[in-house]
Order: C-alpha cells, then sequence, then structure tokens
C-alpha cells in the first residue's frame, strides 16, 4: 500500500506580502513620477512637460516594439500549433 | 474651394511603388484569413481564438485594435485643434491603463468567469432578461459608435494618395475597403484577427515612430513649439487654461473614459477574455499601458506639426483650413494631417505609412464587426432561442450580421452630418452602452446587493447619454433646462434679429428649499441673462420658419431685443417667425451625468428591488 501524498509544502512567505510590497512600489513609482513632472511643471512649465512626456513615451514605445515583435512571434507559433494539436484530436 | 481641396491633396509623393506596397499589404491580410480558416470551426475559436493567446501577442492584438486608423484621425484632429494640451488624453489613457494591469480592476475577476462576451456576465449575475437588453445596448451603442469610421478612415487615403476628394473617390475608397475587412472577417475570425493584428503592430509601430521623427524634422523642433506658443498661446499647452477646450470637467471625463477603453469596451474586454490566464491578463495590460498612452500622443503630435506646417510653410493649406475670409467655408481639419504627411514623407515611406494605416483601419474594424455580431448573435439571438442554436448555426448568423453591420456603417458613413469632432462623437455614443455597464460590471462584481431590477433601470438610464450629440440637442433643444421658449421675431436686418424685449425678472425672495434643491439640479445647465449686453453670446439661436422648418446659428452678440449671429444656411429669418435659445451641453458634461444618473438608479433600484436568490457577487 502506498502512502498518500504529503500536502506541499506552506509558502514560508504569504502570497499577501508579495501583493503589498508590488502595491507599495507602484505607488512609490507613480508618486516619484508625480513628483519629478511637479518639479518640472514649476522650472518649464507644460511646455518642459510635454517635450518629455513626448520623448519618454516614444522611448518606452520603441522598447515596447521590440519586445513585442519577437516575442509576438514565438507566440504566434505557439498559438498556431495548440490549434493544430486541437484539431488533430479532434477537441 | 472644392478644387482648392482637389489642388491641395494632388501634390502628394504617393508614387507607384507606394500602391505596390499596399497592395501587397492587402495580400497578406487576406491570405492569412484563407490560411488559418480551418481553424475557426468551433465559437470558441472564432470568437477567442481558442483562449491561446500569449502575453506579447496579446499586447500585439490589443495596441492593434485600439491604435485604429480612427484613432490616428481624431487624434492628429485634436492636435490640429488644441496643440499639445491635446496630450493630456494620452497620458490619462496611459496612466489608467496601467492601473487597472496592476490592480486587474474589472478585467481579471471577468476573465475568471470563462464567459465569451459581457452580456454572457450579465446572463451569470443578473439573470437572461438583463442579458438580452444589454446585448441591445451594447449592440445599439457600439454600432452607432463605429458609424463614421469608414468614412473617416477613407478621408486619410484620399488625402495621404492624392485621389480626388470632390469625385467619388471617397465612397469608391469606402466600398472597398469594407469588402477587404468583411472578406477576412467573414473568413478566419478572431484568429486570423489576432495574427493580422500582430503584423499591423509591427508595420504600425514602425511607421508611426518614424512618421512622428520626419514630422518633427519638417517643421522644426524649436519651430513647433513657438509656432504654437505664438498662435495657441498658453491654451496650447496648459488643458486646464482659462481659454483652453478642455477644462477639469473634460479631463474627469477623460478618467473615466480611460477605465472604459480598458476595462469596459468590449473589443478590449474580447481581447482580455482571449488571454491564456489571468496572470497574463495583468502583464497584457500593464505592457499595453505604453501603447494606450502612445496611440494618442503621436497621432497628436502628427496633428500639431500639421498646424505648424499649414501655418508656417504652406499658404495654401492656410486658406484651406482657416480662410481669411469669414464668408468662406473652412475644409474639414481632418484632412490635415493626411495632406501634411503626404507632402513631407518621401515616396516608398509613403507607402509604407499608408499600409500601416490601412491595416490600422482593418484591424480595427475587424474587431468591432466581430465583435458587435458576436454581441448579436450570442446575447440577443441565442438567448431568444433558449440557447437550442447550435455552433455551425450561431457561425452562420455571426457571419451575415458582419456583412449586415458592414452595410450599415456603410450607409451611416454618408448619412449623419453632426460636428462634433470625431472623438467627442464617439465618446457620446460609446456613452449609451459604457455608462450603464459600468455600473452592472462594478457592481455586479464587487458588490453582493447588486439586484437586476437595479440593473435594468441602469441599462435604461444609460440611453440618455444620446443627449450629447449635437443633432439630438437640436431636435430636444426645448427641453433642455435653462433653455429660452421661441418668442417672435419683430425686425431683421443682415444677421441681426429683433424679438420682443427680456425684461430683468424682479429678485426672488430667498428660500432654503430652492438654493438647496432647485440651484443644485440646476448646476449643469447655464442660466442666461438675456437682458444683459451679450447676456446670450455663444448660446444656439433657433430660428422656426411660419412653414414650420428650422435652423439654427450661433449668438455672436446679443442684447435685450436683439441678437447677432453667424450667417444663416438655410433661409433668411423674416418677421413673424420665432425664435428660442438654448446653450448647447458638451459631450463630457452629459456622459458625466449619465455616469452619475446611471450609478444612482443601480443603487438605489438594487436596494429597493433585491434579488429573491442572491448571487455571489466577486467569486461567483
Amino acid at each position: 500500500m502506498t502512502p498518500a501524498p504529503l500536502p506541499p509544502p506552506k509558502p514560508v512567505t504569504p502570497a499577501w506580502v508579495f501583493i503589498l510590497l508590488k502595491t507599495v512600489l507602484a505607488v512609490l513609482v507613480v508618486t516619484l513620477v508625480t513628483a519629478g513632472m511637479i518639479l518640472l511643471h514649476r522650472e518649464t512649465g507644460w511646455e518642459g512637460i510635454w517635450k518629455v512626456t513626448l520623448i519618454g513615451t516614444c522611448g518606452l514605445f520603441a522598447i515596447l516594439s521590440v519586445l513585442v515583435i519577437v516575442g509576438g512571434a514565438l507566440d504566434v507559433r505557439k498559438l498556431l500549433r495548440r490549434l493544430h494539436e486541437r484539431e488533430s484530436s479532434g477537441d | 474651394m472644392e478644387s482648392a481641396l482637389t489642388n491641395a491633396t494632388s501634390q502628394t509623393n504617393f508614387t507607384t511603388i507606394d500602391w505596390l506596397i499596399v497592395v501587397v499589404y492587402l495580400l497578406v491580410s487576406v491570405g492569412i484569413a484563407f490560411l488559418v480558416k480551418r481553424y475557426a470551426g468551433n465559437m470558441t475559436n472564432f470568437v477567442s481564438a481558442g483562449r491561446a493567446v500569449g502575453t506579447w501577442l496579446g499586447v500585439a492584438t490589443l495596441t492593434g485594435t485600439e491604435m485604429g486608423l480612427i484613432t490616428v484621425m481624431y487624434s492628429a484632429q485634436k492636435g490640429f485643434t488644441a496643440g499639445f494640451a491635446a496630450f493630456h488624453i494620452g497620458v490619462i489613457a496611459g496612466v489608467v491603463a496601467l492601473l487597472i494591469g496592476l490592480t486587474g480592476f474589472i478585467v481579471v475577476r471577468l476573465r475568471e468567469h470563462k464567459v465569451l462576451t459581457i452580456p454572457e456576465y450579465y446572463e451569470k449575475r443578473y439573470g437572461r432578461r438583463t442579458r438580452i437588453l444589454g446585448g441591445i445596448m451594447l449592440a445599439f451603442g457600439g454600432l452607432l459608435n463605429m458609424g463614421l469610421f469608414l468614412k473617416v478612415g477613407a478621408m486619410f487615403i484620399v488625402g495621404i494618395t492624392g485621389m480626388d476628394p470632390d469625385g467619388n473617390a471617397l465612397k469608391v475608397v469606402m466600398v472597398v475597403l469594407l469588402a477587404l475587412v468583411l472578406v477576412y472577417t467573414v473568413i478566419g475570425g478572431m484568429i486570423s484577427v489576432v495574427i493580422t493584428d500582430y503584423i499591423q503592430f509591427v508595420i504600425l509601430s514602425i511607421g508611426l515612430l518614424v512618421a512622428g521623427w520626419l514630422a518633427i524634422e519638417s517643421v522644426g523642433w524649436d519651430n513647433l513649439f513657438e509656432t504654437v506658443r505664438t498662435h495657441k498661446g498658453e491654451a496650447g499647452f496648459n488643458p486646464v487654461a482659462a481659454d483652453s477646450s478642455f477644462g477639469f470637467e473634460y479631463i474627469a471625463w477623460m478618467f473615466f473614459l480611460g477605465i472604459v477603453n480598458c476595462a469596459l469596451w468590449p473589443t478590449a474586454v474580447a481581447r482580455a477574455l482571449a488571454m491564456e490566464s489571468t496572470a497574463s491578463l495583468k502583464q497584457q495590460y500593464t505592457w499595453s499601458s505604453i501603447s494606450f498612452a502612445i496611440r494618442m500622443i503621436i497621432p497628436n503630435l502628427l496633428g500639431v506639426c500639421a498646424f505648424v506646417f499649414v501655418l508656417t510653410k504652406a499658404p495654401d493649406l492656410q486658406q484651406l483650413f482657416s480662410p481669411a475670409d469669414a464668408d468662406v467655408e473652412a475644409v474639414n481639419n481632418l484632412y490635415a494631417m493626411p495632406i501634411f504627411l503626404g507632402r513631407i514623407l518621401p515616396a516608398g515611406l509613403i507607402g509604407l505609412i499608408t499600409a500601416a494605416m490601412i491595416a490600422a483601419f482593418m484591424s480595427t474594424h475587424d474587431s468591432y464587426l466581430l465583435c458587435w455580431s458576436t454581441v448579436i448573435t450570442q446575447d440577443i439571438i441565442a438567448p431568444l432561442f433558449k440557447e437550442r442554436l447550435d455552433n455551425p448555426t450561431r457561425i452562420k448568423i455571426t457571419r451575415i450580421l458582419i456583412v449586415l453591420i458592414g452595410l450599415y456603417i456603410l450607409y451611416w458613413g454618408l448619412f449623419y452630418t453632426g460636428e462634433e469632432d470625431i472623438w467627442d462623437y464617439m465618446a457620446v455614443t460609446g456613452a449609451i452602452y459604457f455608462t450603464g455597464a459600468f455600473s452592472l460590471l462594478f457592481g455586479g462584481l464587487y458588490w453582493h446587493r447588486a439586484s437586476s431590477t437595479g440593473a435594468v433601470l441602469a441599462l435604461l438610464v444609460g440611453v440618455t447619454a444620446v443627449l450629447g450629440l449635437g443633432p439630438v440637442q437640436d431636435y430636444v433643444h426645448t427641453y433642455i433646462p435653462g433653455s429660452i421658449a421661441e418668442r417672435n421675431i419683430t425686425a431683421t436686418a443682415d444677421e441681426t434679429i429683433e424679438f420682443e424685449a427680456f425684461n430683468e425678472p424682479d429678485e426672488m425672495e430667498e428660500s432654503v428649499f430652492r438654493e438647496m434643491v432647485v440651484d443644485f439640479v440646476m448646476t449643469p445647465f447655464e442660466q442666461a441673462k438675456p437682458w444683459n449686453r451679450n447676456g446670450l453670446e455663444g448660446w444656439t439661436a433657433v430660428v422656426r420658419g411660419q412653414t414650420g422648418q428650422e435652423q439654427k446659428a450661433k449668438v455672436a452678440s446679443s442684447w435685450a431685443d436683439e441678437a447677432t449671429t453667424s450667417a444663416w444656411s438655410d433661409f433668411e429669418p423674416q418677421v413673424g417667425d420665432t425664435v428660442s435659445f438654448y446653450k448647447p451641453l458638451s459631450g463630457a458634461r452629459v456622459g458625466l451625468m449619465t455616469i452619475c444618473f446611471t450609478l444612482f438608479v443601480f443603487i438605489l433600484g438594487s436596494l429597493m428591488v433585491p434579488d429573491r436568490k442572491q448571487k455571489e457577487a466577486a467569486n461567483e
């Protein structure tokens, strides 16, 4: 007779700790960006804000584009393979 | 004027090579639909790509859907009319998408229910009648919303390629574009949509960045800001400046629209529901926040560059878009950006950008056609047949509906005559659906006391958002609180009409009831003091002729017994005609009022008429 499988070990750190840390991090980033924008507004007015926004978002979008072009191609391959497998198995 | 527009579009750099690039792209798109046709055999694959979309492909398809040619056009129009201040719309959209990606607000819980459409969730939570009503509202608002997509997209193609906008080119382009989209959406369903969205992302992301760069280079970085500063002043940068066309009310409306675009709008939610897991869904939204911002910011920039180009580099275009002679009608400023791009981009690149824009056009259309037809099939027709329809019949009905909706947008594009900016038109028509949907989804997912009565009331009240449309306000203007009833015209001279004089009323006695209730209710509606000098400035005068025909004009100046307006379009007012006045309500104000109203009736209905069998809110 085989013994009953042991239950998976309880994680040392509860999940809520990571959620809390992520939330704090997100709030911190948003606060820092907002503070930076306020300082920038004081120095340069709205014109400076929009210059930084334009350059910043375009830069981030360029990085995102590279990631999506590469990662997306792999995902398309995965999607077609999965659909093909489902079709073969008659699912 | 017509020949001036034709002359302006004809000066494009678009050549045969560019046409070749465009044709090759279109053939590849249609070819993909045929290649994946065999996988689109069941409804889950046809509508949700088998719920097997990975994170990066999810980002591409969400971006592809939301960054349509219509987005590029209306954002460029906002940039052209409002300058850099319009950037706030994109920034807000990006921030809201990021917050939703981090928190999973609404979308994660919706994905956990494993539904195909939003009304399907309504049935799980509120019952079948809510699903059918929700489906009808969704289809009604959604179809109105996409009514102008085809025409605006065709305007871009005509403007950039140099076709004759005064002939039948616009109609021909509309028909050809529609036929192409219909073919590959009907054949391939969501699988072909997802894959073409990916190809679109590749072309569009590169195309937009290059176009933005060349646009700035063509007018000069310093000149760009200097010209906006000179011609638009503080309002060209500050969205809350005193003379800005936006203001705090508009910004609040944009925040809500940000939530709508990510978490309530069915085409975006369809992408969320197609993701393989909730973790990849959150990643999809977090990464897509950059796209949500950039999809408006770069087109805004193109619009601002077009504005500067018109003013500083192209005097012929200046005459076209802001004629010095007040009697000459300006050309629709939607043409500004495509004509500008047609002149600054070199041959070859212009074909790539046009292919990218057509890609954007097609990926938005396919998603919307698929989305609305699915809603009608799954959420209106199938429940009415008590789910007796099998998969092949559903797919067949969906395909027929796709064609019918296509024919409708062709008709609506030629028929609608509203004067709003396209973005404001879309926000208002979308609000017919999403003001009610917000209450139902938010309440259903997070509040256990939400009831089906509250849901039905909220959906019905959402229809009042239609009052934000200009033509509707014209029709019902006498019922808008604060409007001034008809008075007889006593004399006319050119654009000035005289009427029975307004007298200042005696001061009313102070009343607590009036101050607390009436004044509060009337806060969103402007109250005129027509007995004062220019008390009606900015209002709309509606003259009704003795045979019943009506026309309107904006009041430029007024006095107690006369008003001078812009030119009358249809007929000269006569003595004996009547005139009434009303202040048009902005789409933002109507939208915000509708949200408050729908939430109010939803809560009230849920509390007063709870469901007999309470359903679990969050973790059903």
